[in-house]
């Protein structure tokens, strides 16, 4: 992991005591909300339903084992003792009093933390594969081209106004574990003839207007990654709209200006950007590179592995759905699923949260991940300690064997927490997860996302089956979407039509799911493949029958 | 918070005083609106059921009465499992 330098230390610290200064201020009624608000921003902390929220940045969703313990004394002492991890692997605090914030936020400093860039026009937490450094399929581990932008992003003088948030992924593996399509910049680092380089997509995002992500750049080097970032943040500093907050992304900028003119654009100023870079950034590479290096994985016996998965059935379970391969053989990455059936997706408690610290210290190397379907990875676990790992976690209620599974679905906070949502979610989620639970295994690999408004911050756009929640005259009202999907074949979900109650909503998925058992060519075509081979026309058939025979 | 009889700020929506009027209530959010204070004043539809004031919308009804209960199983000891 990167390891903070004395200047991190005092920058935060310095921070913290702006910012503690401005809370005094806004309490004594120094500064009105007005002039607060942007400021409270800047720290990462919101106004939501029912209190102030704080979003904690967890940078590529790296955290070590005292950083997590950290967090769950956090969630004890100023929250209600719990956190809720995020899609873009951060961590949120649903209940901070204004007054304990500037506390927190020193808390958080000691723990190098901090919530800086976590809101506001600028940008956010540069995201990637919650497998980084271990997946089999990876080119390189992306972790320390991520820090390299965090470090360069981080209060970047021209770059902490933009006409809107900016968001930023890398992934590395042969599949894309980031939604790279789904960002406004989409990082992929692939093999070329002189070593590593990035094809760059631009101008994705979810939202209200989703947008897949489109190829700007092929092969870009290293040494010419970050000028081509400023390169893409200048055009859009200086031509992305400032009069309409729901046209200010950059996908409406490239949609508007068209493909040719943006690239022309960014090409225009690029040279002079290049020649003029900073070269000692160029050179931080490197020295990054050493933060991250795998940790050493002896060999282990892993004949008693074997053993317990082929004896143990729950055992078994649990390895084929939440255990991956990893580079290293005689060693897995495990995923702790945040989804147990009836828990709101992507909480952790803070007596789990100490779970998952003291595994990662007994058998992970203290280090930990946090996914963007809002899981806990424990990335380097030997084979021959998956046992003992699992008894662990069976014991906290945290091995459910769900992951890919209906239940390992994603749900944004909706109208249970969000001042912007339109509808809840995770009772939503809640329900689904427990009114499928015997089915899954049956339903096999399947994503439900659910978003509470058209914000979409739950990813419902790219769902096998996406839900959108919306108020109709007064009453919770929720759409479907089909055949969205993430990865380099990305697609949006197509609408199949008018929205459904929430008690509708639940036996229009009983005949979705039902129909889908009844089409499949057997149980290895999975949901996403028979939606695939048949269209969505079957389905949409099933889901309306019933009220169209009424 | 909701604003009882008195114009103080109380937590409980039974607590909350009702307007009989939109004038009447504009103008009262009007004057107790100090900036210094308050992030924002909206007024809010209710319905009176028996005795009970009740909100008209779900999103207020959310706002009187927090989110919904949700389980955690490392606290209550529900370990959840096993689905086969």
């Amino acid at each position: 992991m990167y390891q903070y330098s004395e200047f991190d230390k005092a920058f935060l610290q310095e921070r913290v005591a702006q910012y503690r200064d401005q809370v005094s201020r806004r309490l004594t009624g120094a500064l009105t909300e007005d002039e607060f608000k942007p400021l409270r921003l800047m720290n990462g902390v919101y106004l939501q339903l029912h209190a102030y929220m704080l979003r904690v940045a967890i940078p590529y969703g790296t955290l070590s084992a005292a950083q997590m313990r950290g967090l769950a004394d956090i969630s004890e002492r100023w929250d209600k003792g719990y956190g809720h991890f995020t899609t873009r692997q951060n961590i949120q605090f649903n209940w901070p009093k204004l007054v304990d914030t500037p506390d927190i936020l020193e808390a958080l400093a000691g723990l190098d933390m901090h919530a800086i860039q976590t809101s506001g026009n600028t940008v956010r937490n540069v995201t990637t594969d919650h497998f980084a450094g271990a997946a089999l399929d990876e080119v390189d581990d992306p972790r320390p081209y991520a820090e390299w932008i965090r470090q360069w992003s981080t209060d970047h003088p021209e770059f902490q106004f933009l006409p809107r948030k900016f968001k930023i992924a890398i992934s590395a593996g042969q599949q894309d574990r980031a939604l790279v399509k789904a960002h406004d910049i989409g990082l992929r680092l692939v093999a070329d003839e002189g070593g590593p380089a990035f094809d760059i997509y631009v101008g994705g995002g979810l939202g209200r207007t989703p947008v897949v992500g489109s190829l700007v750049f092929e092969r870009v080097s290293v040494a010419e990654l970050l000028p081509h970032i400023e390169a893409i943040l200048t055009v859009y500093n200086l031509a992305g709209r400032r009069d309409n907050k729901y046209k200010s992304r950059i996908k409406i900028l490239l949609q508007s200006a068209g493909m040719v003119k943006f690239k022309c654009s960014v090409e225009r100023i690029l040279p002079r950007i290049i020649d003029t870079f900073d070269q000692h950034l160029i050179g931080r590479l490197e020295r990054l590179k050493s933060d991250f290096t795998r940790p050493l994985l002896p060999p282990r016996d892993v004949a008693p592995y074997w053993d317990a998965v082929n004896n143990q059935s729950d055992f078994k379970a649990w390895v084929t759905q939440n255990v991956t391969p990893h580079k290293q053989e005689g060693y897995a990455s495990v995923t702790v699923s945040l989804k147990a059936h009836g828990q709101a997706p992507g909480d952790a408690s803070a007596a789990q949260m100490r779970v998952l610290a003291e595994l990662a210290e007994q058998s992970g190397f203290a280090e930990l991940r946090v996914s963007h379907e809002q899981n806990i990875v424990l990335p380097h676990v030997a084979q021959s300690e998956l046992m003992a790992v699992f008894a662990r976690l069976k014991r906290e209620g945290l091995a459910t064997p769900n992951i890919g599974l209906v239940s390992d679905l994603i749900a944004c906070p909706g109208m249970d927490y969000c001042a912007l949502a339109t509808a809840r979610s995770i009772p939503i989620g809640q329900q689904i997860a427990m009114r499928y639970r015997h089915l899954e295994p049956e339903l096999g690999s399947l994503k439900i996302k659910i978003s509470g408004c058209i914000n979409a911050c739950g990813h419902h756009h790219v769902g096998d089956i996406g839900i959108l929640g919306l108020d109709k005259a007064g009453v919770e009202n929720y759409q479907i979407t089909l055949g969205g999907r993430v990865g380099m074949d990305a697609a949006l979900g197509e609408k199949m039509g008018p929205g459904f109650s929430e008690p509708e909503l639940l036996l229009a998925l009983d005949r979705l799911f039902e129909a889908y058992l009844a089409m499949r060519l057997g149980s290895d075509e999975v949901f996403s493949e028979t939606v695939k081979r048949l269209g969505t026309s079957p389905f949409k058939s099933a889901l309306y029958e019933v009220a169209d025979a009424a | 918070m909701y604003l009882d009889e008195n114009h103080a700020w109380v937590e409980a929506l039974a607590s909350a005083y009702l307007f009989q009027s939109l004038e009447e209530a504009s103008a009262v959010a009007a004057k107790v609106n100090e900036p210094a204070q308050v992030i924002g004043i909206e007024l809010v539809g209710v319905a009176l059921q028996a005795t009970q004031t009740v909100a008209r919308h779900y999103r207020e009804a959310i706002r009187a009465n927090g989110p919904g209960e949700y389980v955690f199983p490392s606290l209550t000891g529900e370990a959840d499992v096993s689905v086969q």
